[in-house]
């Protein structure tokens, strides 16, 4: 697609999505509460909002003529689209050199960075535009430009939050409120009782691009927790390169093989020059660093700087620590707090929402979504068939989490199908009968899918390792598969399993459980069991364990009326022949004469 | 108390013809666990020092607090009859095993009474002389009636008649005969050929009198031993002239049937006469103190008093007296003895009952011969909590064959079908063990006609089941209960990390009721449903105490509802799939209430025969014959009251698409578009369906959604009604309370249907309807404005309509307040959201 195309309309590629459009939906598109929040065109036009700034194209043009970059793909979500073509043009005047494409439908959620249609336009340079899960991406260099929102009054902030100083807070905010942090830290600067969290504009770039950036609303501070960023990022940064796919051109690989190096050696810098700074996994890679009196944490995609405890300063588990402070959360309520509720179910989270001043107490749906949320665990351990439903590409680690839950599924006896549907929606996975349940391997943001449309329920990873697994579940939520997929590889262990009293195995292996969601007896036929029984692939096999693996499937069929074509000869009645449909499927032209 | 060792309580399980299996059934209050207790102290087996304390058949606290009973439990019993005359012909042994369940009598514990009819053959019938025969008795009765459990009959509380009431010996007589008549009146409409005549009669020696509390009773064959000396009558025809209209005139010396004697003079009841006059003197003499006389009545009538019981006075004295003089215990068991069948003689007719498989196979032929040597066939009928947390003993019959420890078994739940692997499951049996009240014993096997408990079997099975050693074995039939759980309350952890124990609780809870519901909602709401508030209330008792041990929260009672239509759809409705190359045509439709009622009876069901139910359909409630000939499925579950039916004609490729609207159909019938409750009473015609040709572009994924739509959109437009839950209640009061009763129901939309006051007694009885929605706090509301003088019983009876959604005011709030509660958007989504236009 060139940029010729972009004043039409762009054509979608998946399905038109079947949705009995509700305000659940819009808020998934555009990751936002109110659709009231996004300017519209005559906003713009009526100078309420400037566009260049809005839409930071100085400082992508610095960017792409910094690195010259050639091929620029924007990625605009629906509701920005009608700024594509404008913004596509400046950055073209600006620099002739490179060529802009605004990007058509995002294969999943438009929160994600597309990578791989990027990749299909070999682009070596994405903007992203719009509300963002923050997820990491690994290929391609990445600029976010979130927008911004005017109606912050950080004094009034301040004022409000002040009334009670004790506590501690952790402040985080709606992406289009970025453009207020560094008044926001200026502010709170004396306040040790108040952490304010970070976005990283840019991903997967070259520290030495910042080292240029002294003129943007980017601080030093920024600059270096991007470093770190890049520096803990660095291993995985290694495998992509060598997964990298066929169609990444030239270009691409270099700028890939260059993050590597340049990620290595900042790693190395980094601990040449602070001896005492120590990387260290705690609950995973990438999440947690250590220095040698804060810990930074990855929350939703922001980094934290959070002091060490003084009485407990050897204390490594940043999880207490945490738990010590209460969320504030600036903005409307939307799915980046709705994850932060379930992720944190333990501390208490604030909202502030700046256009009433108001300081609320976000609590009562939470308890109840976690509830839905384990009722789908529950039905995970029921299920005989599940689809892994590939929705992401980009996000690290997808493959290997895809590996690890199909190994978990067929461990547990049940049996595991891939999806790749693209964009998710419901006739497309109604397509698929047999399947149980279905398990979303997704960015944080589109992982938890509540509604109630679809045929069948959604699970995320972490629901399903819960069920799989057999763990007695403490409260803990995760909506980050990349965080889950450390305890999905661990291998079972019989002896640390914990057992459901109500689970048991008859005389043949089987194990069945009392399910509360059917209100019957479960089975899942034991596959260990079986290979145990059949050594080798030439050895005799008992016809009743052939039986057992097919069992399964056997009982679809059964199930099925529709047994494939039946001529059922002489059985139909002969009707004469009559005209068939003709015109579009949308309004054929024997439409009003068969309503008659 | 007969001490026995196990080794010989299992001797006397081998013979089948002595042995009785029997529940005590009856209202509430008419005092079974009291005589239960007369007849453990009297024939316990087990050695136990508790035994033939008050209330032994109550084990849990919080029966012996409330003074209910709330499980039923079993005990077994050893009779020795005295007398080889009276031995029932097919045995020549004179020592009887009793196996006797204690069931209780409140209604919202009805279900523990059906299980406990299941395992036994004979049912003795307690009936309050004074209250007379209550709704409950009526409900057992029917029960097992349907069970094919013969009933005999104990008149208990008699001791009122001679203490408190001072009714005259003719008032008592017709107190006893309404309260016989009344039971003949309910077994009477409920002839069944294979069961015979069990209409009870005391001169058959199938009604007992006497009381509970005081330990005697007594059958008219005591009466009729005792003067056939003197009449120098056989003791059989002595019994029939003791009841009923039979006069001794002792001027003509002979038997008369006319109240005058010879010379005109009024004579007294042959009944009244022989058998009340005596224990009436003998009580007025001694609450008289006339001890001169009662000495001589004592010596006359043969009764041995030690010296201790002389020296007591009033009631303790006349109790004394009386239990030694009339001993209810033995009474009673020789009545259960003679007139109760042995399991060899009762399973001859109850197999057909009990059998879902056909009468000729294995199994069938060894249940109605009750053959030890045949397959194993055990009906485990409840769960009984072990003292091992979460733990349950399968409580239930073995009808043939002998159950081992160590046997291995096919287990089948009730979902099992012959030839299919859903529902069952291998497995040896770990441990048998006899049932006695509060205590177990372990027995090494157990032969067919025996009540045992099995260890290692809970966790395969819900509630009840069928267990079996035969490959070919259908399942024992499903107990159908007299109550269903329509009163629900959601529950949730007080900590939210205590789910995972709540969610094992409920599982525990679910198994330890053959009644109670526990499910999780698709909101992720946790469900405890029971038959009324007192059976919840305990349900979350031992939630909470026992078998999750956490701190949970509840809300409030709610009920569920159902949405069904109360006209044809106004439009035909039209959805398109997403790819608008497919169209579905279709029109909802209200079936009528007997349908309904008949598909959820199990009367009319997806298995049946094709044509033959097309055939019903169209003579009983005329369906178009074709209509009846594609139906295509009921729902939700495939066993609902919805109908899906084709009714296309000529349409390509709907057989193709056959298997996603009959989901769609279940999905959509399961949660209704209203707030989500399941659907009762709508038929939808498929009316035409447009398909596209290629079969790529009408697969499931396009079918599903659409067809749950138009679904939807159909319903919608037929004038949809949201059903209400509807209790028959039943209020027993004096006079003087009807009024504030008529106050309650009034202010809780109750409506009386019948008022009738109990002949021969000051009581006043009331039926009405009350919706369920409204019967919160109904049973103390009631007390209090009646001064406790009202007893209500409040069992499901109906659904009822509470008016269109959207045009009744009422029903719309109702409906708004569900999907509030749901956690759905407040507003019922919009027709155009389901419907398309062309």
């Amino acid at each position: 697609m060139s940029d010729e195309s972009t004043s039409h309309v762009i054509p979608t590629f998946s399905t038109e999505s079947f949705n009995v459009s509700s305000n659940r939906d819009v808020m998934e598109d555009t990751g936002m509460g109110d659709a009231e929040h996004i300017p519209t065109e005559s906003q713009f036009d009526a100078g309420e909002y400037d566009f260049d700034t809005y839409f930071q194209i100085d400082e992508s043009i610095r960017v792409i003529k910094q690195y010259s970059f050639n091929k620029v793909a924007l990625q605009i979500p629906d509701y920005l689209l009608w700024a594509s073509s404008r913004i596509s043009n400046s950055i073209q005047q600006q620099v002739p050199t490179t060529k802009a494409f605004v990007l058509g439908d995002t294969s999943y959620g438009s929160c994600c960075v597309d990578e791989v249609t990027s990749s299909h336009l070999r682009s070596d340079f994405i903007i992203h535009y719009g509300h963002s899960c923050l997820s990491p991406s690994s290929k391609i260099p990445v600029q976010y430009v979130f927008g911004m929102k005017k109606d912050l009054d950080i004094q009034q902030l301040k004022d409000t939050i002040a009334k009670d100083s004790s506590q501690k807070y952790i402040v985080l905010y709606e992406l289009f409120y970025h453009h207020q942090r560094d008044q926001l830290v200026n502010e709170f600067k004396d306040n040790q009782n108040i952490v304010i969290g970070d976005i990283a504009l840019y991903n997967n770039i070259f520290n030495n691009l910042k080292n240029n950036n002294n003129s943007n609303n980017n601080n030093n501070k920024v600059e270096e927790e991007e470093n770190k960023d890049c520096c803990s990022k660095s291993n995985s940064c290694c495998s992509t390169t060598t997964t990298t796919t066929s169609n990444c051109n030239n270009n691409n690989r270099d700028s890939c093989c260059s993050t590597t190096t340049n990620n290595d050696s900042c790693c190395k810098s980094t601990i040449s020059t602070s001896t005492s700074t120590t990387t260290k996994d705690i609950t995973n890679s990438n999440s947690v660093m250590i220095q040698d009196n804060e810990f930074i944490v990855k929350i939703l995609g922001r980094s934290v700087t959070i002091p060490k405890d003084n009485d407990n300063s050897n204390s490594l588990d940043v999880n207490s620590i945490i738990k010590g402070y209460n969320f504030l959360w600036i903005g409307q309520e939307c799915i980046t707090l709705t994850n932060l509720l379930m992720n944190f179910n333990q501390n208490n989270v604030y909202r502030y929402n700046p256009k009433q001043n108001k300081l609320d107490r976000e609590t009562l749906p939470r308890n109840k979504s976690l509830m839905r949320r384990y009722h789908i665990s529950e039905k995970c351990k029921d299920a005989n068939i599940i689809g892994i439903v590939v929705a992401t590409l980009a996000v690290e680690k997808y493959a290997e989490t895809i590996d690890g839950l199909k190994k978990l599924i067929l461990k547990s006896g049940k049996k595991p199908y891939v999806f790749v549907v693209g964009r998710l929606n419901v006739p497309k996975l109604a397509n698929f009968s047999e399947i149980d349940i279905y398990v979303v391997v997704a960015c944080p943001e589109n992982t938890v899918i509540d509604s109630k449309d679809y045929y069948k329920p959604i699970a995320t990873p972490f629901e399903l390792n819960l069920a799989l697994r057999g763990k007695q579940w403490t409260g803990e939520y995760e909506t980050d598969f990349g965080r889950v997929f450390p305890n999905l590889i661990e291998d079972i262990d019989a002896d640390e399993r914990y057992r459901a009293e109500d689970e048991a195995s008859d005389d043949e292996g089987n194990k069945i459980h009392f399910s509360l969601v059917s209100g019957k007896i479960v089975h899942s036929t034991n596959t260990a069991a079986s290979s145990v029984a059949a050594p080798s692939e030439t050895s005799l096999v008992a016809a009743d364990d052939a039986f057992k693996q097919l069992s399964v499937a056997q009982d679809h069929h059964t199930q099925r009326t529709y047994k494939g074509l039946d001529m059922r000869i002489g059985e139909t009645p002969i009707t004469a022949a009559v005209t068939g449909l003709s015109g579009v499927p949308r309004n054929y032209d024997t439409d009003k004469q068969n309503l008659q | 108390m007969v001490n026995f060792t196990i080794d010989q309580v299992r001797g006397l399980m081998d013979r089948r013809e002595n042995i009785r299996n029997m529940s005590v059934i009856a209202h509430v209050d008419h005092g079974k666990t009291t005589l239960s207790d007369s007849l453990i102290t009297r024939a316990g087996i087990i050695a136990d020092k508790v035994a033939g304390d008050m209330r032994y058949m109550s084990c849990r606290q919080d029966e012996q607090e409330r003074g209910i009973t709330i499980k039923s439990s079993s005990v077994s019993l050893h009779f020795e009859i005295q007398d080889k005359e009276d031995l029932p012909k097919d045995t020549t042994n004179p020592a009887f095993l009793i196996n006797l369940i204690d069931s209780p009598g409140h209604v919202d514990f009805s279900s523990e009474v059906t299980a406990a009819l299941r395992v036994t053959d004979g049912a003795l019938v307690v009936v309050d002389c004074v209250e007379g025969v209550c709704v409950q008795t009526e409900t057992v009765l029917r029960q097992s009636v349907a069970e094919r459990i013969k009933p005999v009959l104990f008149v208990n509380k008699v001791d009122r008649f001679l203490l408190e009431l001072q009714l005259n010996t003719e008032d008592a007589y017709i107190s006893f005969r309404r309260a016989i008549e009344s039971v003949n009146a309910i077994v009477g409409t409920l002839e069944d050929k294979e069961l015979g005549d069990i209409t009870v009669m005391p001169e058959k020696g199938t009604v007992a009198f006497g009381s509970g509390l005081h330990g005697w009773g007594f059958t008219l064959g005591k009466f009729a031993k005792l003067y056939a000396a003197k009449f120098g009558v056989p003791k059989e025809k002595l019994m029939a002239r003791l009841w009923g209209d039979n006069y001794f005139d002792a001027e003509g010396k002979k038997w008369t049937s006319n109240n005058m004697s010879v010379s005109g003079k009024p004579l007294q009841r042959a009944f009244c006469q022989f058998v009340l006059e005596p224990i009436y003197q003998l009580s007025r003499a001694v609450v008289d103190e006339n001890m001169e006389k009662v000495v001589k009545m004592i010596d006359t009538l043969k009764i041995h008093m030690t010296p201790e019981d002389m020296e007591l006075k009033g009631k303790a004295l006349l109790k004394a007296i009386m239990r030694k003089f009339l001993p209810a215990a033995d009474a009673i068991l020789e009545m259960i003895v003679l007139h109760l069948p042995s399991p060899v003689v009762a399973q001859k007719y109850r197999v057909g009952n009990l059998y879902e498989g056909p009468m000729d196979d294995e199994c069938a032929i060894a249940i109605s011969k009750c053959d030890p040597n045949g397959p194993l066939m055990m009906y485990v009928s409840k769960m009984v909590p072990t003292s091992d947390k979460g733990r349950f003993y399968a409580f239930g019959r073995v009808f043939s064959g002998v159950i081992r420890t160590g046997q291995k078994v096919r287990i089948m739940g009730v979902n099992y079908v012959p030839g299919k692997k859903e529902d069952l499951f291998l497995k040896s049996i770990q441990r048998t063990v006899l049932m006695m009240g509060r205590k177990t014993e372990q027995i090494e096997d157990c032969p067919c006609g025996n009540i045992v408990g099995l260890v290692g079997v809970d966790q395969f099975l819900v509630k009840s089941g069928t267990i079996t050693t035969s490959e070919v074995a259908h399942n024992i039939r499903v107990m159908k209960f007299s109550v269903s759980p329509v009163v629900r309350v959601a529950v949730e952890p007080k900590n939210p990390s205590d789910l995972p124990k709540l969610v094992e609780g409920l599982k525990r809870l679910a198994k330890s009721d053959p009644c109670v519901l526990c499910y999780s909602e698709e909101s992720g709401e946790h469900i405890v449903a029971g038959a009324g508030e007192l059976h919840l209330e305990i349900c979350l008792k031992d939630l909470a105490e026992d078998h999750a041990g956490i701190e949970i929260k509840t809300t409030d009672p709610v009920v569920s509802f159902r949405e069904s239509v109360s006209a044809e759809s106004s439009i035909t409705c039209l959805s398109k799939s997403p790819n608008k190359h497919n169209r579905l045509f279709l029109k909802a439709e209200p079936m009528s209430m007997e349908l309904q009622n008949e598909i959820e009876a199990g009367s009319v069901n997806a298995k049946d025969e094709v044509k033959s139910r097309a055939n019903y359909l169209t003579e009983t409630y005329g369906w178009d014959n074709n209509d009846g000939k594609n139906i295509w499925s009921f729902g939700p579950d495939g066993v609902g009251a919805n109908i899906l039916v084709n009714a296309t004609k000529g349409v390509q490729y709907m057989n193709e698409i056959k298997d996603s609207f009959v989901a769609a159909f279940q999905w959509a019938t399961k949660e209704g578009v209203l707030c989500d409750e399941n659907m009762r009473g709508i038929r939808f015609n498929v009316l035409d369906v447009t398909l596209h040709t290629d079969a790529i572009h009408r697969g499931g994924g396009q079918i599903v959604p659409t067809a749950r739509r138009v679904l939807y959109a159909a319903e919608l437009t037929a004038s949809p009604v949201l059903l209400e839950p509807i209790y028959l209640v039943e209020i027993t009061a004096p006079e003087n309370a009807v009024g504030g009763i008529y106050g309650v129901l009034n202010r809780r939309r109750g409506h009386v249907i019948a008022e009738e006051r109990r002949v021969g007694t000051p009581l006043f009885s009331v039926k009405a309807h009350l919706p369920v929605l409204e019967s919160f706090g109904f049973t103390a509301d009631l007390r209090s404005h009646t001064a406790g003088q009202a007893f209500p019983q409040c069992v499901f009876d109906h659904w009822n309509s509470i008016g269109v959604v959207g045009v009744d005011k009422r029903a719309s709030e109702v409906c708004t307040s569900v999907r509030k509660r749901k956690g759905l958007k407040e507003e019922i989504p919009a027709l155009d959201n389901f419907n398309d236009k062309l």
